[in-house]
C-alpha cells in the first residue's frame, strides 16, 4: 500500500520536505494558476510557456534593432560617424519602459490571485498553519515570483541588446560594461513595475472595505494599466528631450520613473550629463522603497482580508455595473439582431476580458505587436527627413497593419481556448447547432476592438499631420485590409468562442508560426509599400479594388462549397488518432 | 399522455456497456425518481435523455418522436440540472441567468423581471453581481435551479438538485418539484437521497449495473418487497455487502498503527 503511494506521487523537479518550503511552493503555484477561472479549463499553459512567452518581446525588440545597428548595413547607408552608444540611448530607455510596463502588466493580470482568496481560506484555514507562517510564505513566493520575472522578462535583452549595440566594436571590456548596466537597469526596472503594483493593492486592501475594494478594482486596474500605456509611449518622447533637463532642472520630465533607471544606466556606463546623473539614484532608492511599501501594505491588506475578515470572504456581496449594461445595450442596437448573438457577445466579452489565459494571449499578440509598431516608429523618427514629408512613409503606414494584424491574431488564437470547458454544456443544451452565426459574431467581436482604434485614434493621429484626405484613405485601405484578414482568419470557424476544447497547436506550431511570419509580411509591410507608392500617384489605389474583389469573390465562393457538416458548431475539437485505420477492405 | 419515453437504451464506451436496454415511460404531472448506487448508470441515463449524449442503441422519444430528429426543439422545452455546478466562474450569476435566458430567446425585460424575482426567491438577489467563482457550492446550485426554470419548460431533469443546499432551500425545492408535477410537468429526477425520492416521487426506476431493477409506482416499490420505507427495499434491491461490517472494516484500517 505504501510503496502504490509512493509510486502515485507526481514527479515534481523541486520536491521540498519541510512544511514551510511546500507552503511557499504552494503559493508560488497559486499565483500562477490562481484565479477560479482557470479550473478545468482544459488549458494549462504552465509556468515555462508563460515565461517563455514573456521573454519572446525582448528577443523581437532586439533582433529589429540588428538593422540599425550593424556595421554593414551602416556601410550600406554611408553612415561612417555612427556612434552605437550614443544612439543606444533611446532603445535602453524603451527596453527600461518595456521592463516595468511587461512586469506591472502581469501584476494587474495576476492581481486578484496576488493576495489569498476565498479557496485558500476554505482549504487552509482548517489546516494547522500559523497564520504568520502562511503571510511569510504568500511573500516569499511573491519575492521569488518578482526575482524569476523580472528575470526571464529582460533574459533575451540583456544578451541581444548589448550584442547587437556593441557587435561592431572591439572593446569586450566595453560590451561587459554596458551588459551590465543593461542588465541592472532593466531588472530593477522590472521590480521596480511589479512591487508598485503590488503595493498599489496591498494600500486599496487595507485602507478600503472589502466590498469598495472589488467595486473600484477593477476601474483601478484599467487606470494602472492606462498609466503603463503612457510609460511606454513615452519612449518615442523622452529620449530627444533628455537634454533639457539640464537647463530645466524642475522639469515635469524628472518624475518619469522610467527615466531614473535610463539615468542609473548612463550612470554606470560613465556618459550621464550631471543632470541626468543626479536621477540615477532616484532608482534604486524608489526600488527600496516600493519594496518595503508593498511589504507593508500586502501584510496589512494580508491582515485584513484573510486573518480579520476571513469569514466575509466565502461569499461577499458585490455591486452590479453602471456602465455595461448601457454599453450593450447600443450594441444591441446596432450591431446585434438574433439572441444568439446577443448572448454570445455578452458571454465572449466578458470571458475574454475576465479569463486569464484568454487575456494572456492577446495582451501576448498585442505586446508583441506595439514592440514592432515601436521600432518602426523608432526607425521612421530617426530618420528627419522622413516625419514631416507630404505623405508618410512607409514604415508609418505600416504601423496601425501590425498593431491589427497582431490584433486579430491575437483575438483568433484566443477564441480558440476554452473557458471552462466543463461549463459549455450550457451552450450544448441552448443553441442549435445548425446555426451559421458563429463566425459573423466572432467577427463583430474583432469589429468592436478594431473600429474604435481605428476610428479614434488612427484616423485623428494621421489627420494631425498629413491632413484628412491622407488620413482617411489611409483608415480605409487598413480597415479594408482587417476585414479580409478577420476573413480569412475566420474561414473555417465554425465555434462560440471560448466554448470548444482547444485544438493541438503543439502538432503544427511550426507551420502556424511560419503562416504567421509570412502572413505579418504579406498584411503589413507590403500593402504599406504599395499604398506608399499609390501616394505619389492616387489613380494607383486603383489597384487595391481587384485586390480586395478578388479576395471577397474566392471567400464566397469557397463559403458557397462548405458541406452541412463543415458549417456545423463544434464544441470539441478531434484530435487525429496516433495509427490511421485505413480501411482497405474490398467487396461487398 | 406519455411525454418522455425511453426505448430500450443502451450506451457503450468501451466493450462493456454503461447501460443496457433501459425503458420506461414518464407522463405529464408524473415525477419519476431514478435511483442507483454509484456507477449504476444514472449519469449516462440523464446525458442521454438531455441529448448531451446518443444512445448507441435504442431512443428516446418525446411525445412520440425521437429527440434526436429535433434535438433544437426538444431542447427548447426541457429544463436541466445536472449533477455537477459546472458554471463560468467569471459571469456573475445575474450575468449567467441573463446568458441562458437570452439563449433561449426571453425577451430582455421579461427576463430581467424573472430573473430578478427568482434570485430574490432563491435568497441569491444580494450576490447576484458576485463572480460565480466565489459562490458556496448551494449557491451555485439555486442558480442551476434558477436556469432550468426560467422558461417555463415542460419536461425538467434533476440530477442531484438538492446537492450542497441548505435544509431551508432543499425544503423549498422538494415542494417545488411536487408542485411542478401537479402543475402537469412531467419531471425525471436523478438522487442518492432515498427519503426524499421517497416523498416527491410519484413513481420510482432503480437501477444497478447500467439495467433496471425494478420500475413502478412508489408505493408499489415498497409493498413489492415488504418493506416500510424505501431505503430498506433499495437495500434489499442493490446493495450486495453489508454496509455496518464495511463501517467496522473502516474503523479498523483507522486503528492500525
Amino acid at each position: 500500500m505504501i510503496a502504490s503511494a509512493k509510486s502515485a506521487r507526481a514527479p515534481t523537479l523541486w520536491r521540498l520536505p519541510d512544511p514551510f518550503a511546500r507552503l511557499v511552493r504552494h503559493c508560488v503555484d497559486r499565483i500562477f494558476h490562481g484565479g477560479d477561472a482557470s479550473e478545468a479549463d482544459g488549458v494549462d499553459f504552465g509556468i515555462a510557456a508563460i515565461l517563455g512567452l514573456l521573454a519572446l518581446p525582448g528577443v523581437f525588440a532586439s533582433l529589429f534593432l540588428a538593422d540599425k545597428y550593424g556595421s554593414l548595413f551602416q556601410f550600406i547607408r554611408g553612415d561612417r560617424d555612427f556612434d552605437p552608444y550614443a544612439a543606444s540611448l533611446p532603445d535602453e530607455y524603451f527596453f527600461i519602459a518595456l521592463a516595468m510596463v511587461v512586469s506591472a502588466v502581469v501584476a494587474v493580470w495576476k492581481w486578484d490571485s496576488l493576495l489569498p482568496d476565498r479557496r485558500d481560506y476554505v482549504n487552509l484555514a482548517p489546516l494547522p498553519i500559523r497564520s504568520r507562517n502562511f503571510l511569510a510564505a504568500n511573500l516569499l513566493a511573491l519575492l521569488f515570483l518578482t526575482a524569476v520575472l523580472s528575470l526571464d522578462l529582460n533574459a533575451a535583452s540583456v544578451v541581444l541588446f548589448p550584442m547587437v549595440v556593441c557587435g561592431s566594436q572591439a572593446s569586450f571590456v566595453y560590451f561587459a560594461r554596458f551588459l551590465g548596466a543593461h542588465f541592472l537597469c532593466v531588472v530593477l526596472s522590472s521590480v521596480f513595475g511589479f512591487l508598485l503594483v503590488l503595493a498599489i493593492l496591498g494600500a486599496l486592501m487595507a485602507l478600503l472595505p472589502l466590498r469598495t475594494f472589488r467595486k473600484v478594482s477593477m476601474y483601478v486596474r484599467f487606470t494602472i494599466v492606462t498609466c503603463l500605456m503612457a510609460v511606454l509611449s513615452t519612449s518615442f518622447a523622452v529620449p530627444p528631450m533628455i537634454h533639457s533637463l539640464a537647463e530645466n532642472p524642475q522639469a515635469f520630465l524628472k518624475l518619469v520613473p522610467s527615466l531614473w533607471f535610463l539615468a542609473l544606466d548612463q550612470t554606470l556606463l560613465g556618459r550621464g550629463d550631471p543632470a541626468l546623473s543626479s536621477l540615477g539614484g532616484w532608482s534604486v532608492m524608489a526600488t527600496g522603497v516600493v519594496l518595503v511599501c508593498a511589504i507593508v501594505t500586502y501584510a496589512l491588506g494580508y491582515h485584513r482580508c484573510f486573518s480579520r475578515d476571513s469569514e466575509t470572504m466565502v461569499s461577499l456581496p458585490a455591486a452590479g455595473g453602471f456602465l455595461t449594461p448601457r454599453i450593450f445595450a447600443i450594441f444591441d442596437r446596432f450591431l446585434f439582431r438574433s439572441s444568439f448573438e446577443r448572448a454570445t457577445f455578452r458571454f465572449t466579452m466578458r470571458a475574454l476580458i475576465r479569463g486569464p489565459n484568454q487575456a494572456l494571449v492577446v495582451g501576448w499578440f498585442v505586446g508583441v505587436g506595439i514592440v514592432i509598431a515601436s521600432q518602426s516608429l523608432f526607425a521612421a523618427i530617426g530618420t528627419p527627413s522622413h516625419a514631416l514629408e507630404r505623405f508618410p512613409s512607409v514604415e508609418i503606414l505600416g504601423v496601425p497593419l501590425a498593431l491589427a494584424y497582431f490584433l486579430i491574431l491575437g483575438l483568433r488564437c484566443a477564441f480558440d481556448i476554452p473557458a471552462n470547458f466543463r461549463a459549455n454544456w450550457l451552450f450544448r443544451l441552448t443553441v442549435n447547432p445548425e446555426t451559421r452565426e458563429c463566425a459573423m459574431l466572432a467577427r463583430k467581436v474583432i469589429f468592436v476592438f478594431l473600429a474604435p482604434a481605428l476610428i479614434l485614434i488612427c484616423f485623428p493621429l494621421y489627420a494631425r499631420f498629413w491632413g484628412w484626405r491622407t488620413s482617411l484613405i489611409h483608415t480605409a485601405i487598413v480597415g479594408a485590409m482587417c476585414a479580409v484578414l478577420a476573413e480569412i482568419s475566420l474561414m473555417r470557424f465554425r465555434k462560440i468562442p471560448f466554448t470548444c476544447s482547444a485544438p493541438n497547436f503543439r502538432s503544427h506550431a511550426i507551420v502556424a508560426i511560419l503562416i504567421y511570419i509570412v502572413g505579418f509580411f504579406a498584411f503589413s509591410t507590403f500593402p504599406a509599400a504599395i499604398e506608399r507608392w499609390a501616394f505619389d500617384n492616387p489613380v494607383r489605389f486603383l489597384a487595391f479594388v481587384p485586390f480586395l474583389t478578388g479576395v471577397w469573390l474566392a471567400l464566397r465562393a469557397w463559403r458557397g462549397n462548405l458541406s452541412h457538416l463543415d458549417t456545423r458548431i463544434i464544441f470539441e475539437e478531434k484530435l487525429s488518432p496516433a495509427v490511421e485505420a485505413m480501411n482497405l477492405t474490398y467487396g461487398p | 399522455m406519455i411525454a418522455l419515453e425511453a426505448r430500450g437504451l443502451i450506451k457503450c464506451y468501451t466493450a462493456v456497456p454503461a447501460v443496457s436496454d433501459i425503458s420506461f415511460s414518464l407522463n405529464s404531472g408524473e415525477v419519476l425518481g431514478c435511483l442507483g448506487p454509484n456507477g449504476s448508470g444514472k449519469s449516462t441515463t440523464v446525458r442521454m435523455l438531455t441529448g448531451l449524449s446518443e444512445p448507441t442503441r435504442g431512443q428516446v422519444l418525446w411525445r412520440g418522436k425521437n429527440i434526436q430528429d429535433n434535438l433544437v426543439g426538444y431542447r427548447a422545452r426541457l429544463g436541466y440540472v445536472p449533477e455537477e455546478a459546472d458554471l463560468y466562474p467569471f459571469l456573475s450569476g445575474w450575468e449567467y441567468l441573463e446568458l441562458v435566458g437570452t439563449l433561449r430567446g426571453l425577451a430582455a425585460q421579461q427576463l430581467a423581471k424573472k430573473i430578478g424575482a427568482m434570485l430574490e426567491l432563491f435568497s441569491l438577489h444580494a450576490h447576484r453581481y458576485s463572480a460565480i467563482g466565489t459562490y458556496s457550492k448551494g449557491m451555485r446550485q439555486r442558480i442551476l435551479l434558477i436556469a432550468a426554470l426560467l422558461h417555463d419548460p415542460q419536461l425538467l431533469i434533476f440530477d442531484e438538485p438538492l446537492s450542497g443546499l441548505d435544509v431551508t432551500s432543499a425544503l423549498i425545492v422538494k415542494n417545488l418539484i411536487k408542485g411542478l408535477g401537479e402543475r402537469g410537468k412531467a419531471v425525471f429526477y436523478c438522487s442518492h437521497v432515498l427519503e426524499v425520492v421517497e416523498k416527491v416521487c410519484s413513481h420510482i426506476m432503480i437501477l444497478r449495473q447500467g439495467r433496471v431493477l425494478t420500475y413502478a409506482p412508489t408505493s408499489a416499490v415498497r409493498q413489492a418487497f415488504g418493506q416500510t420505507d424505501l431505503e430498506h427495499a433499495f437495500v434489499h434491491l442493490v446493495e450486495d455487502r453489508d454496509a455496518e461490517q464495511s463501517a467496522r472494516d473502516i474503523m479498523q484500517v483507522m486503528d492500525a498503527r
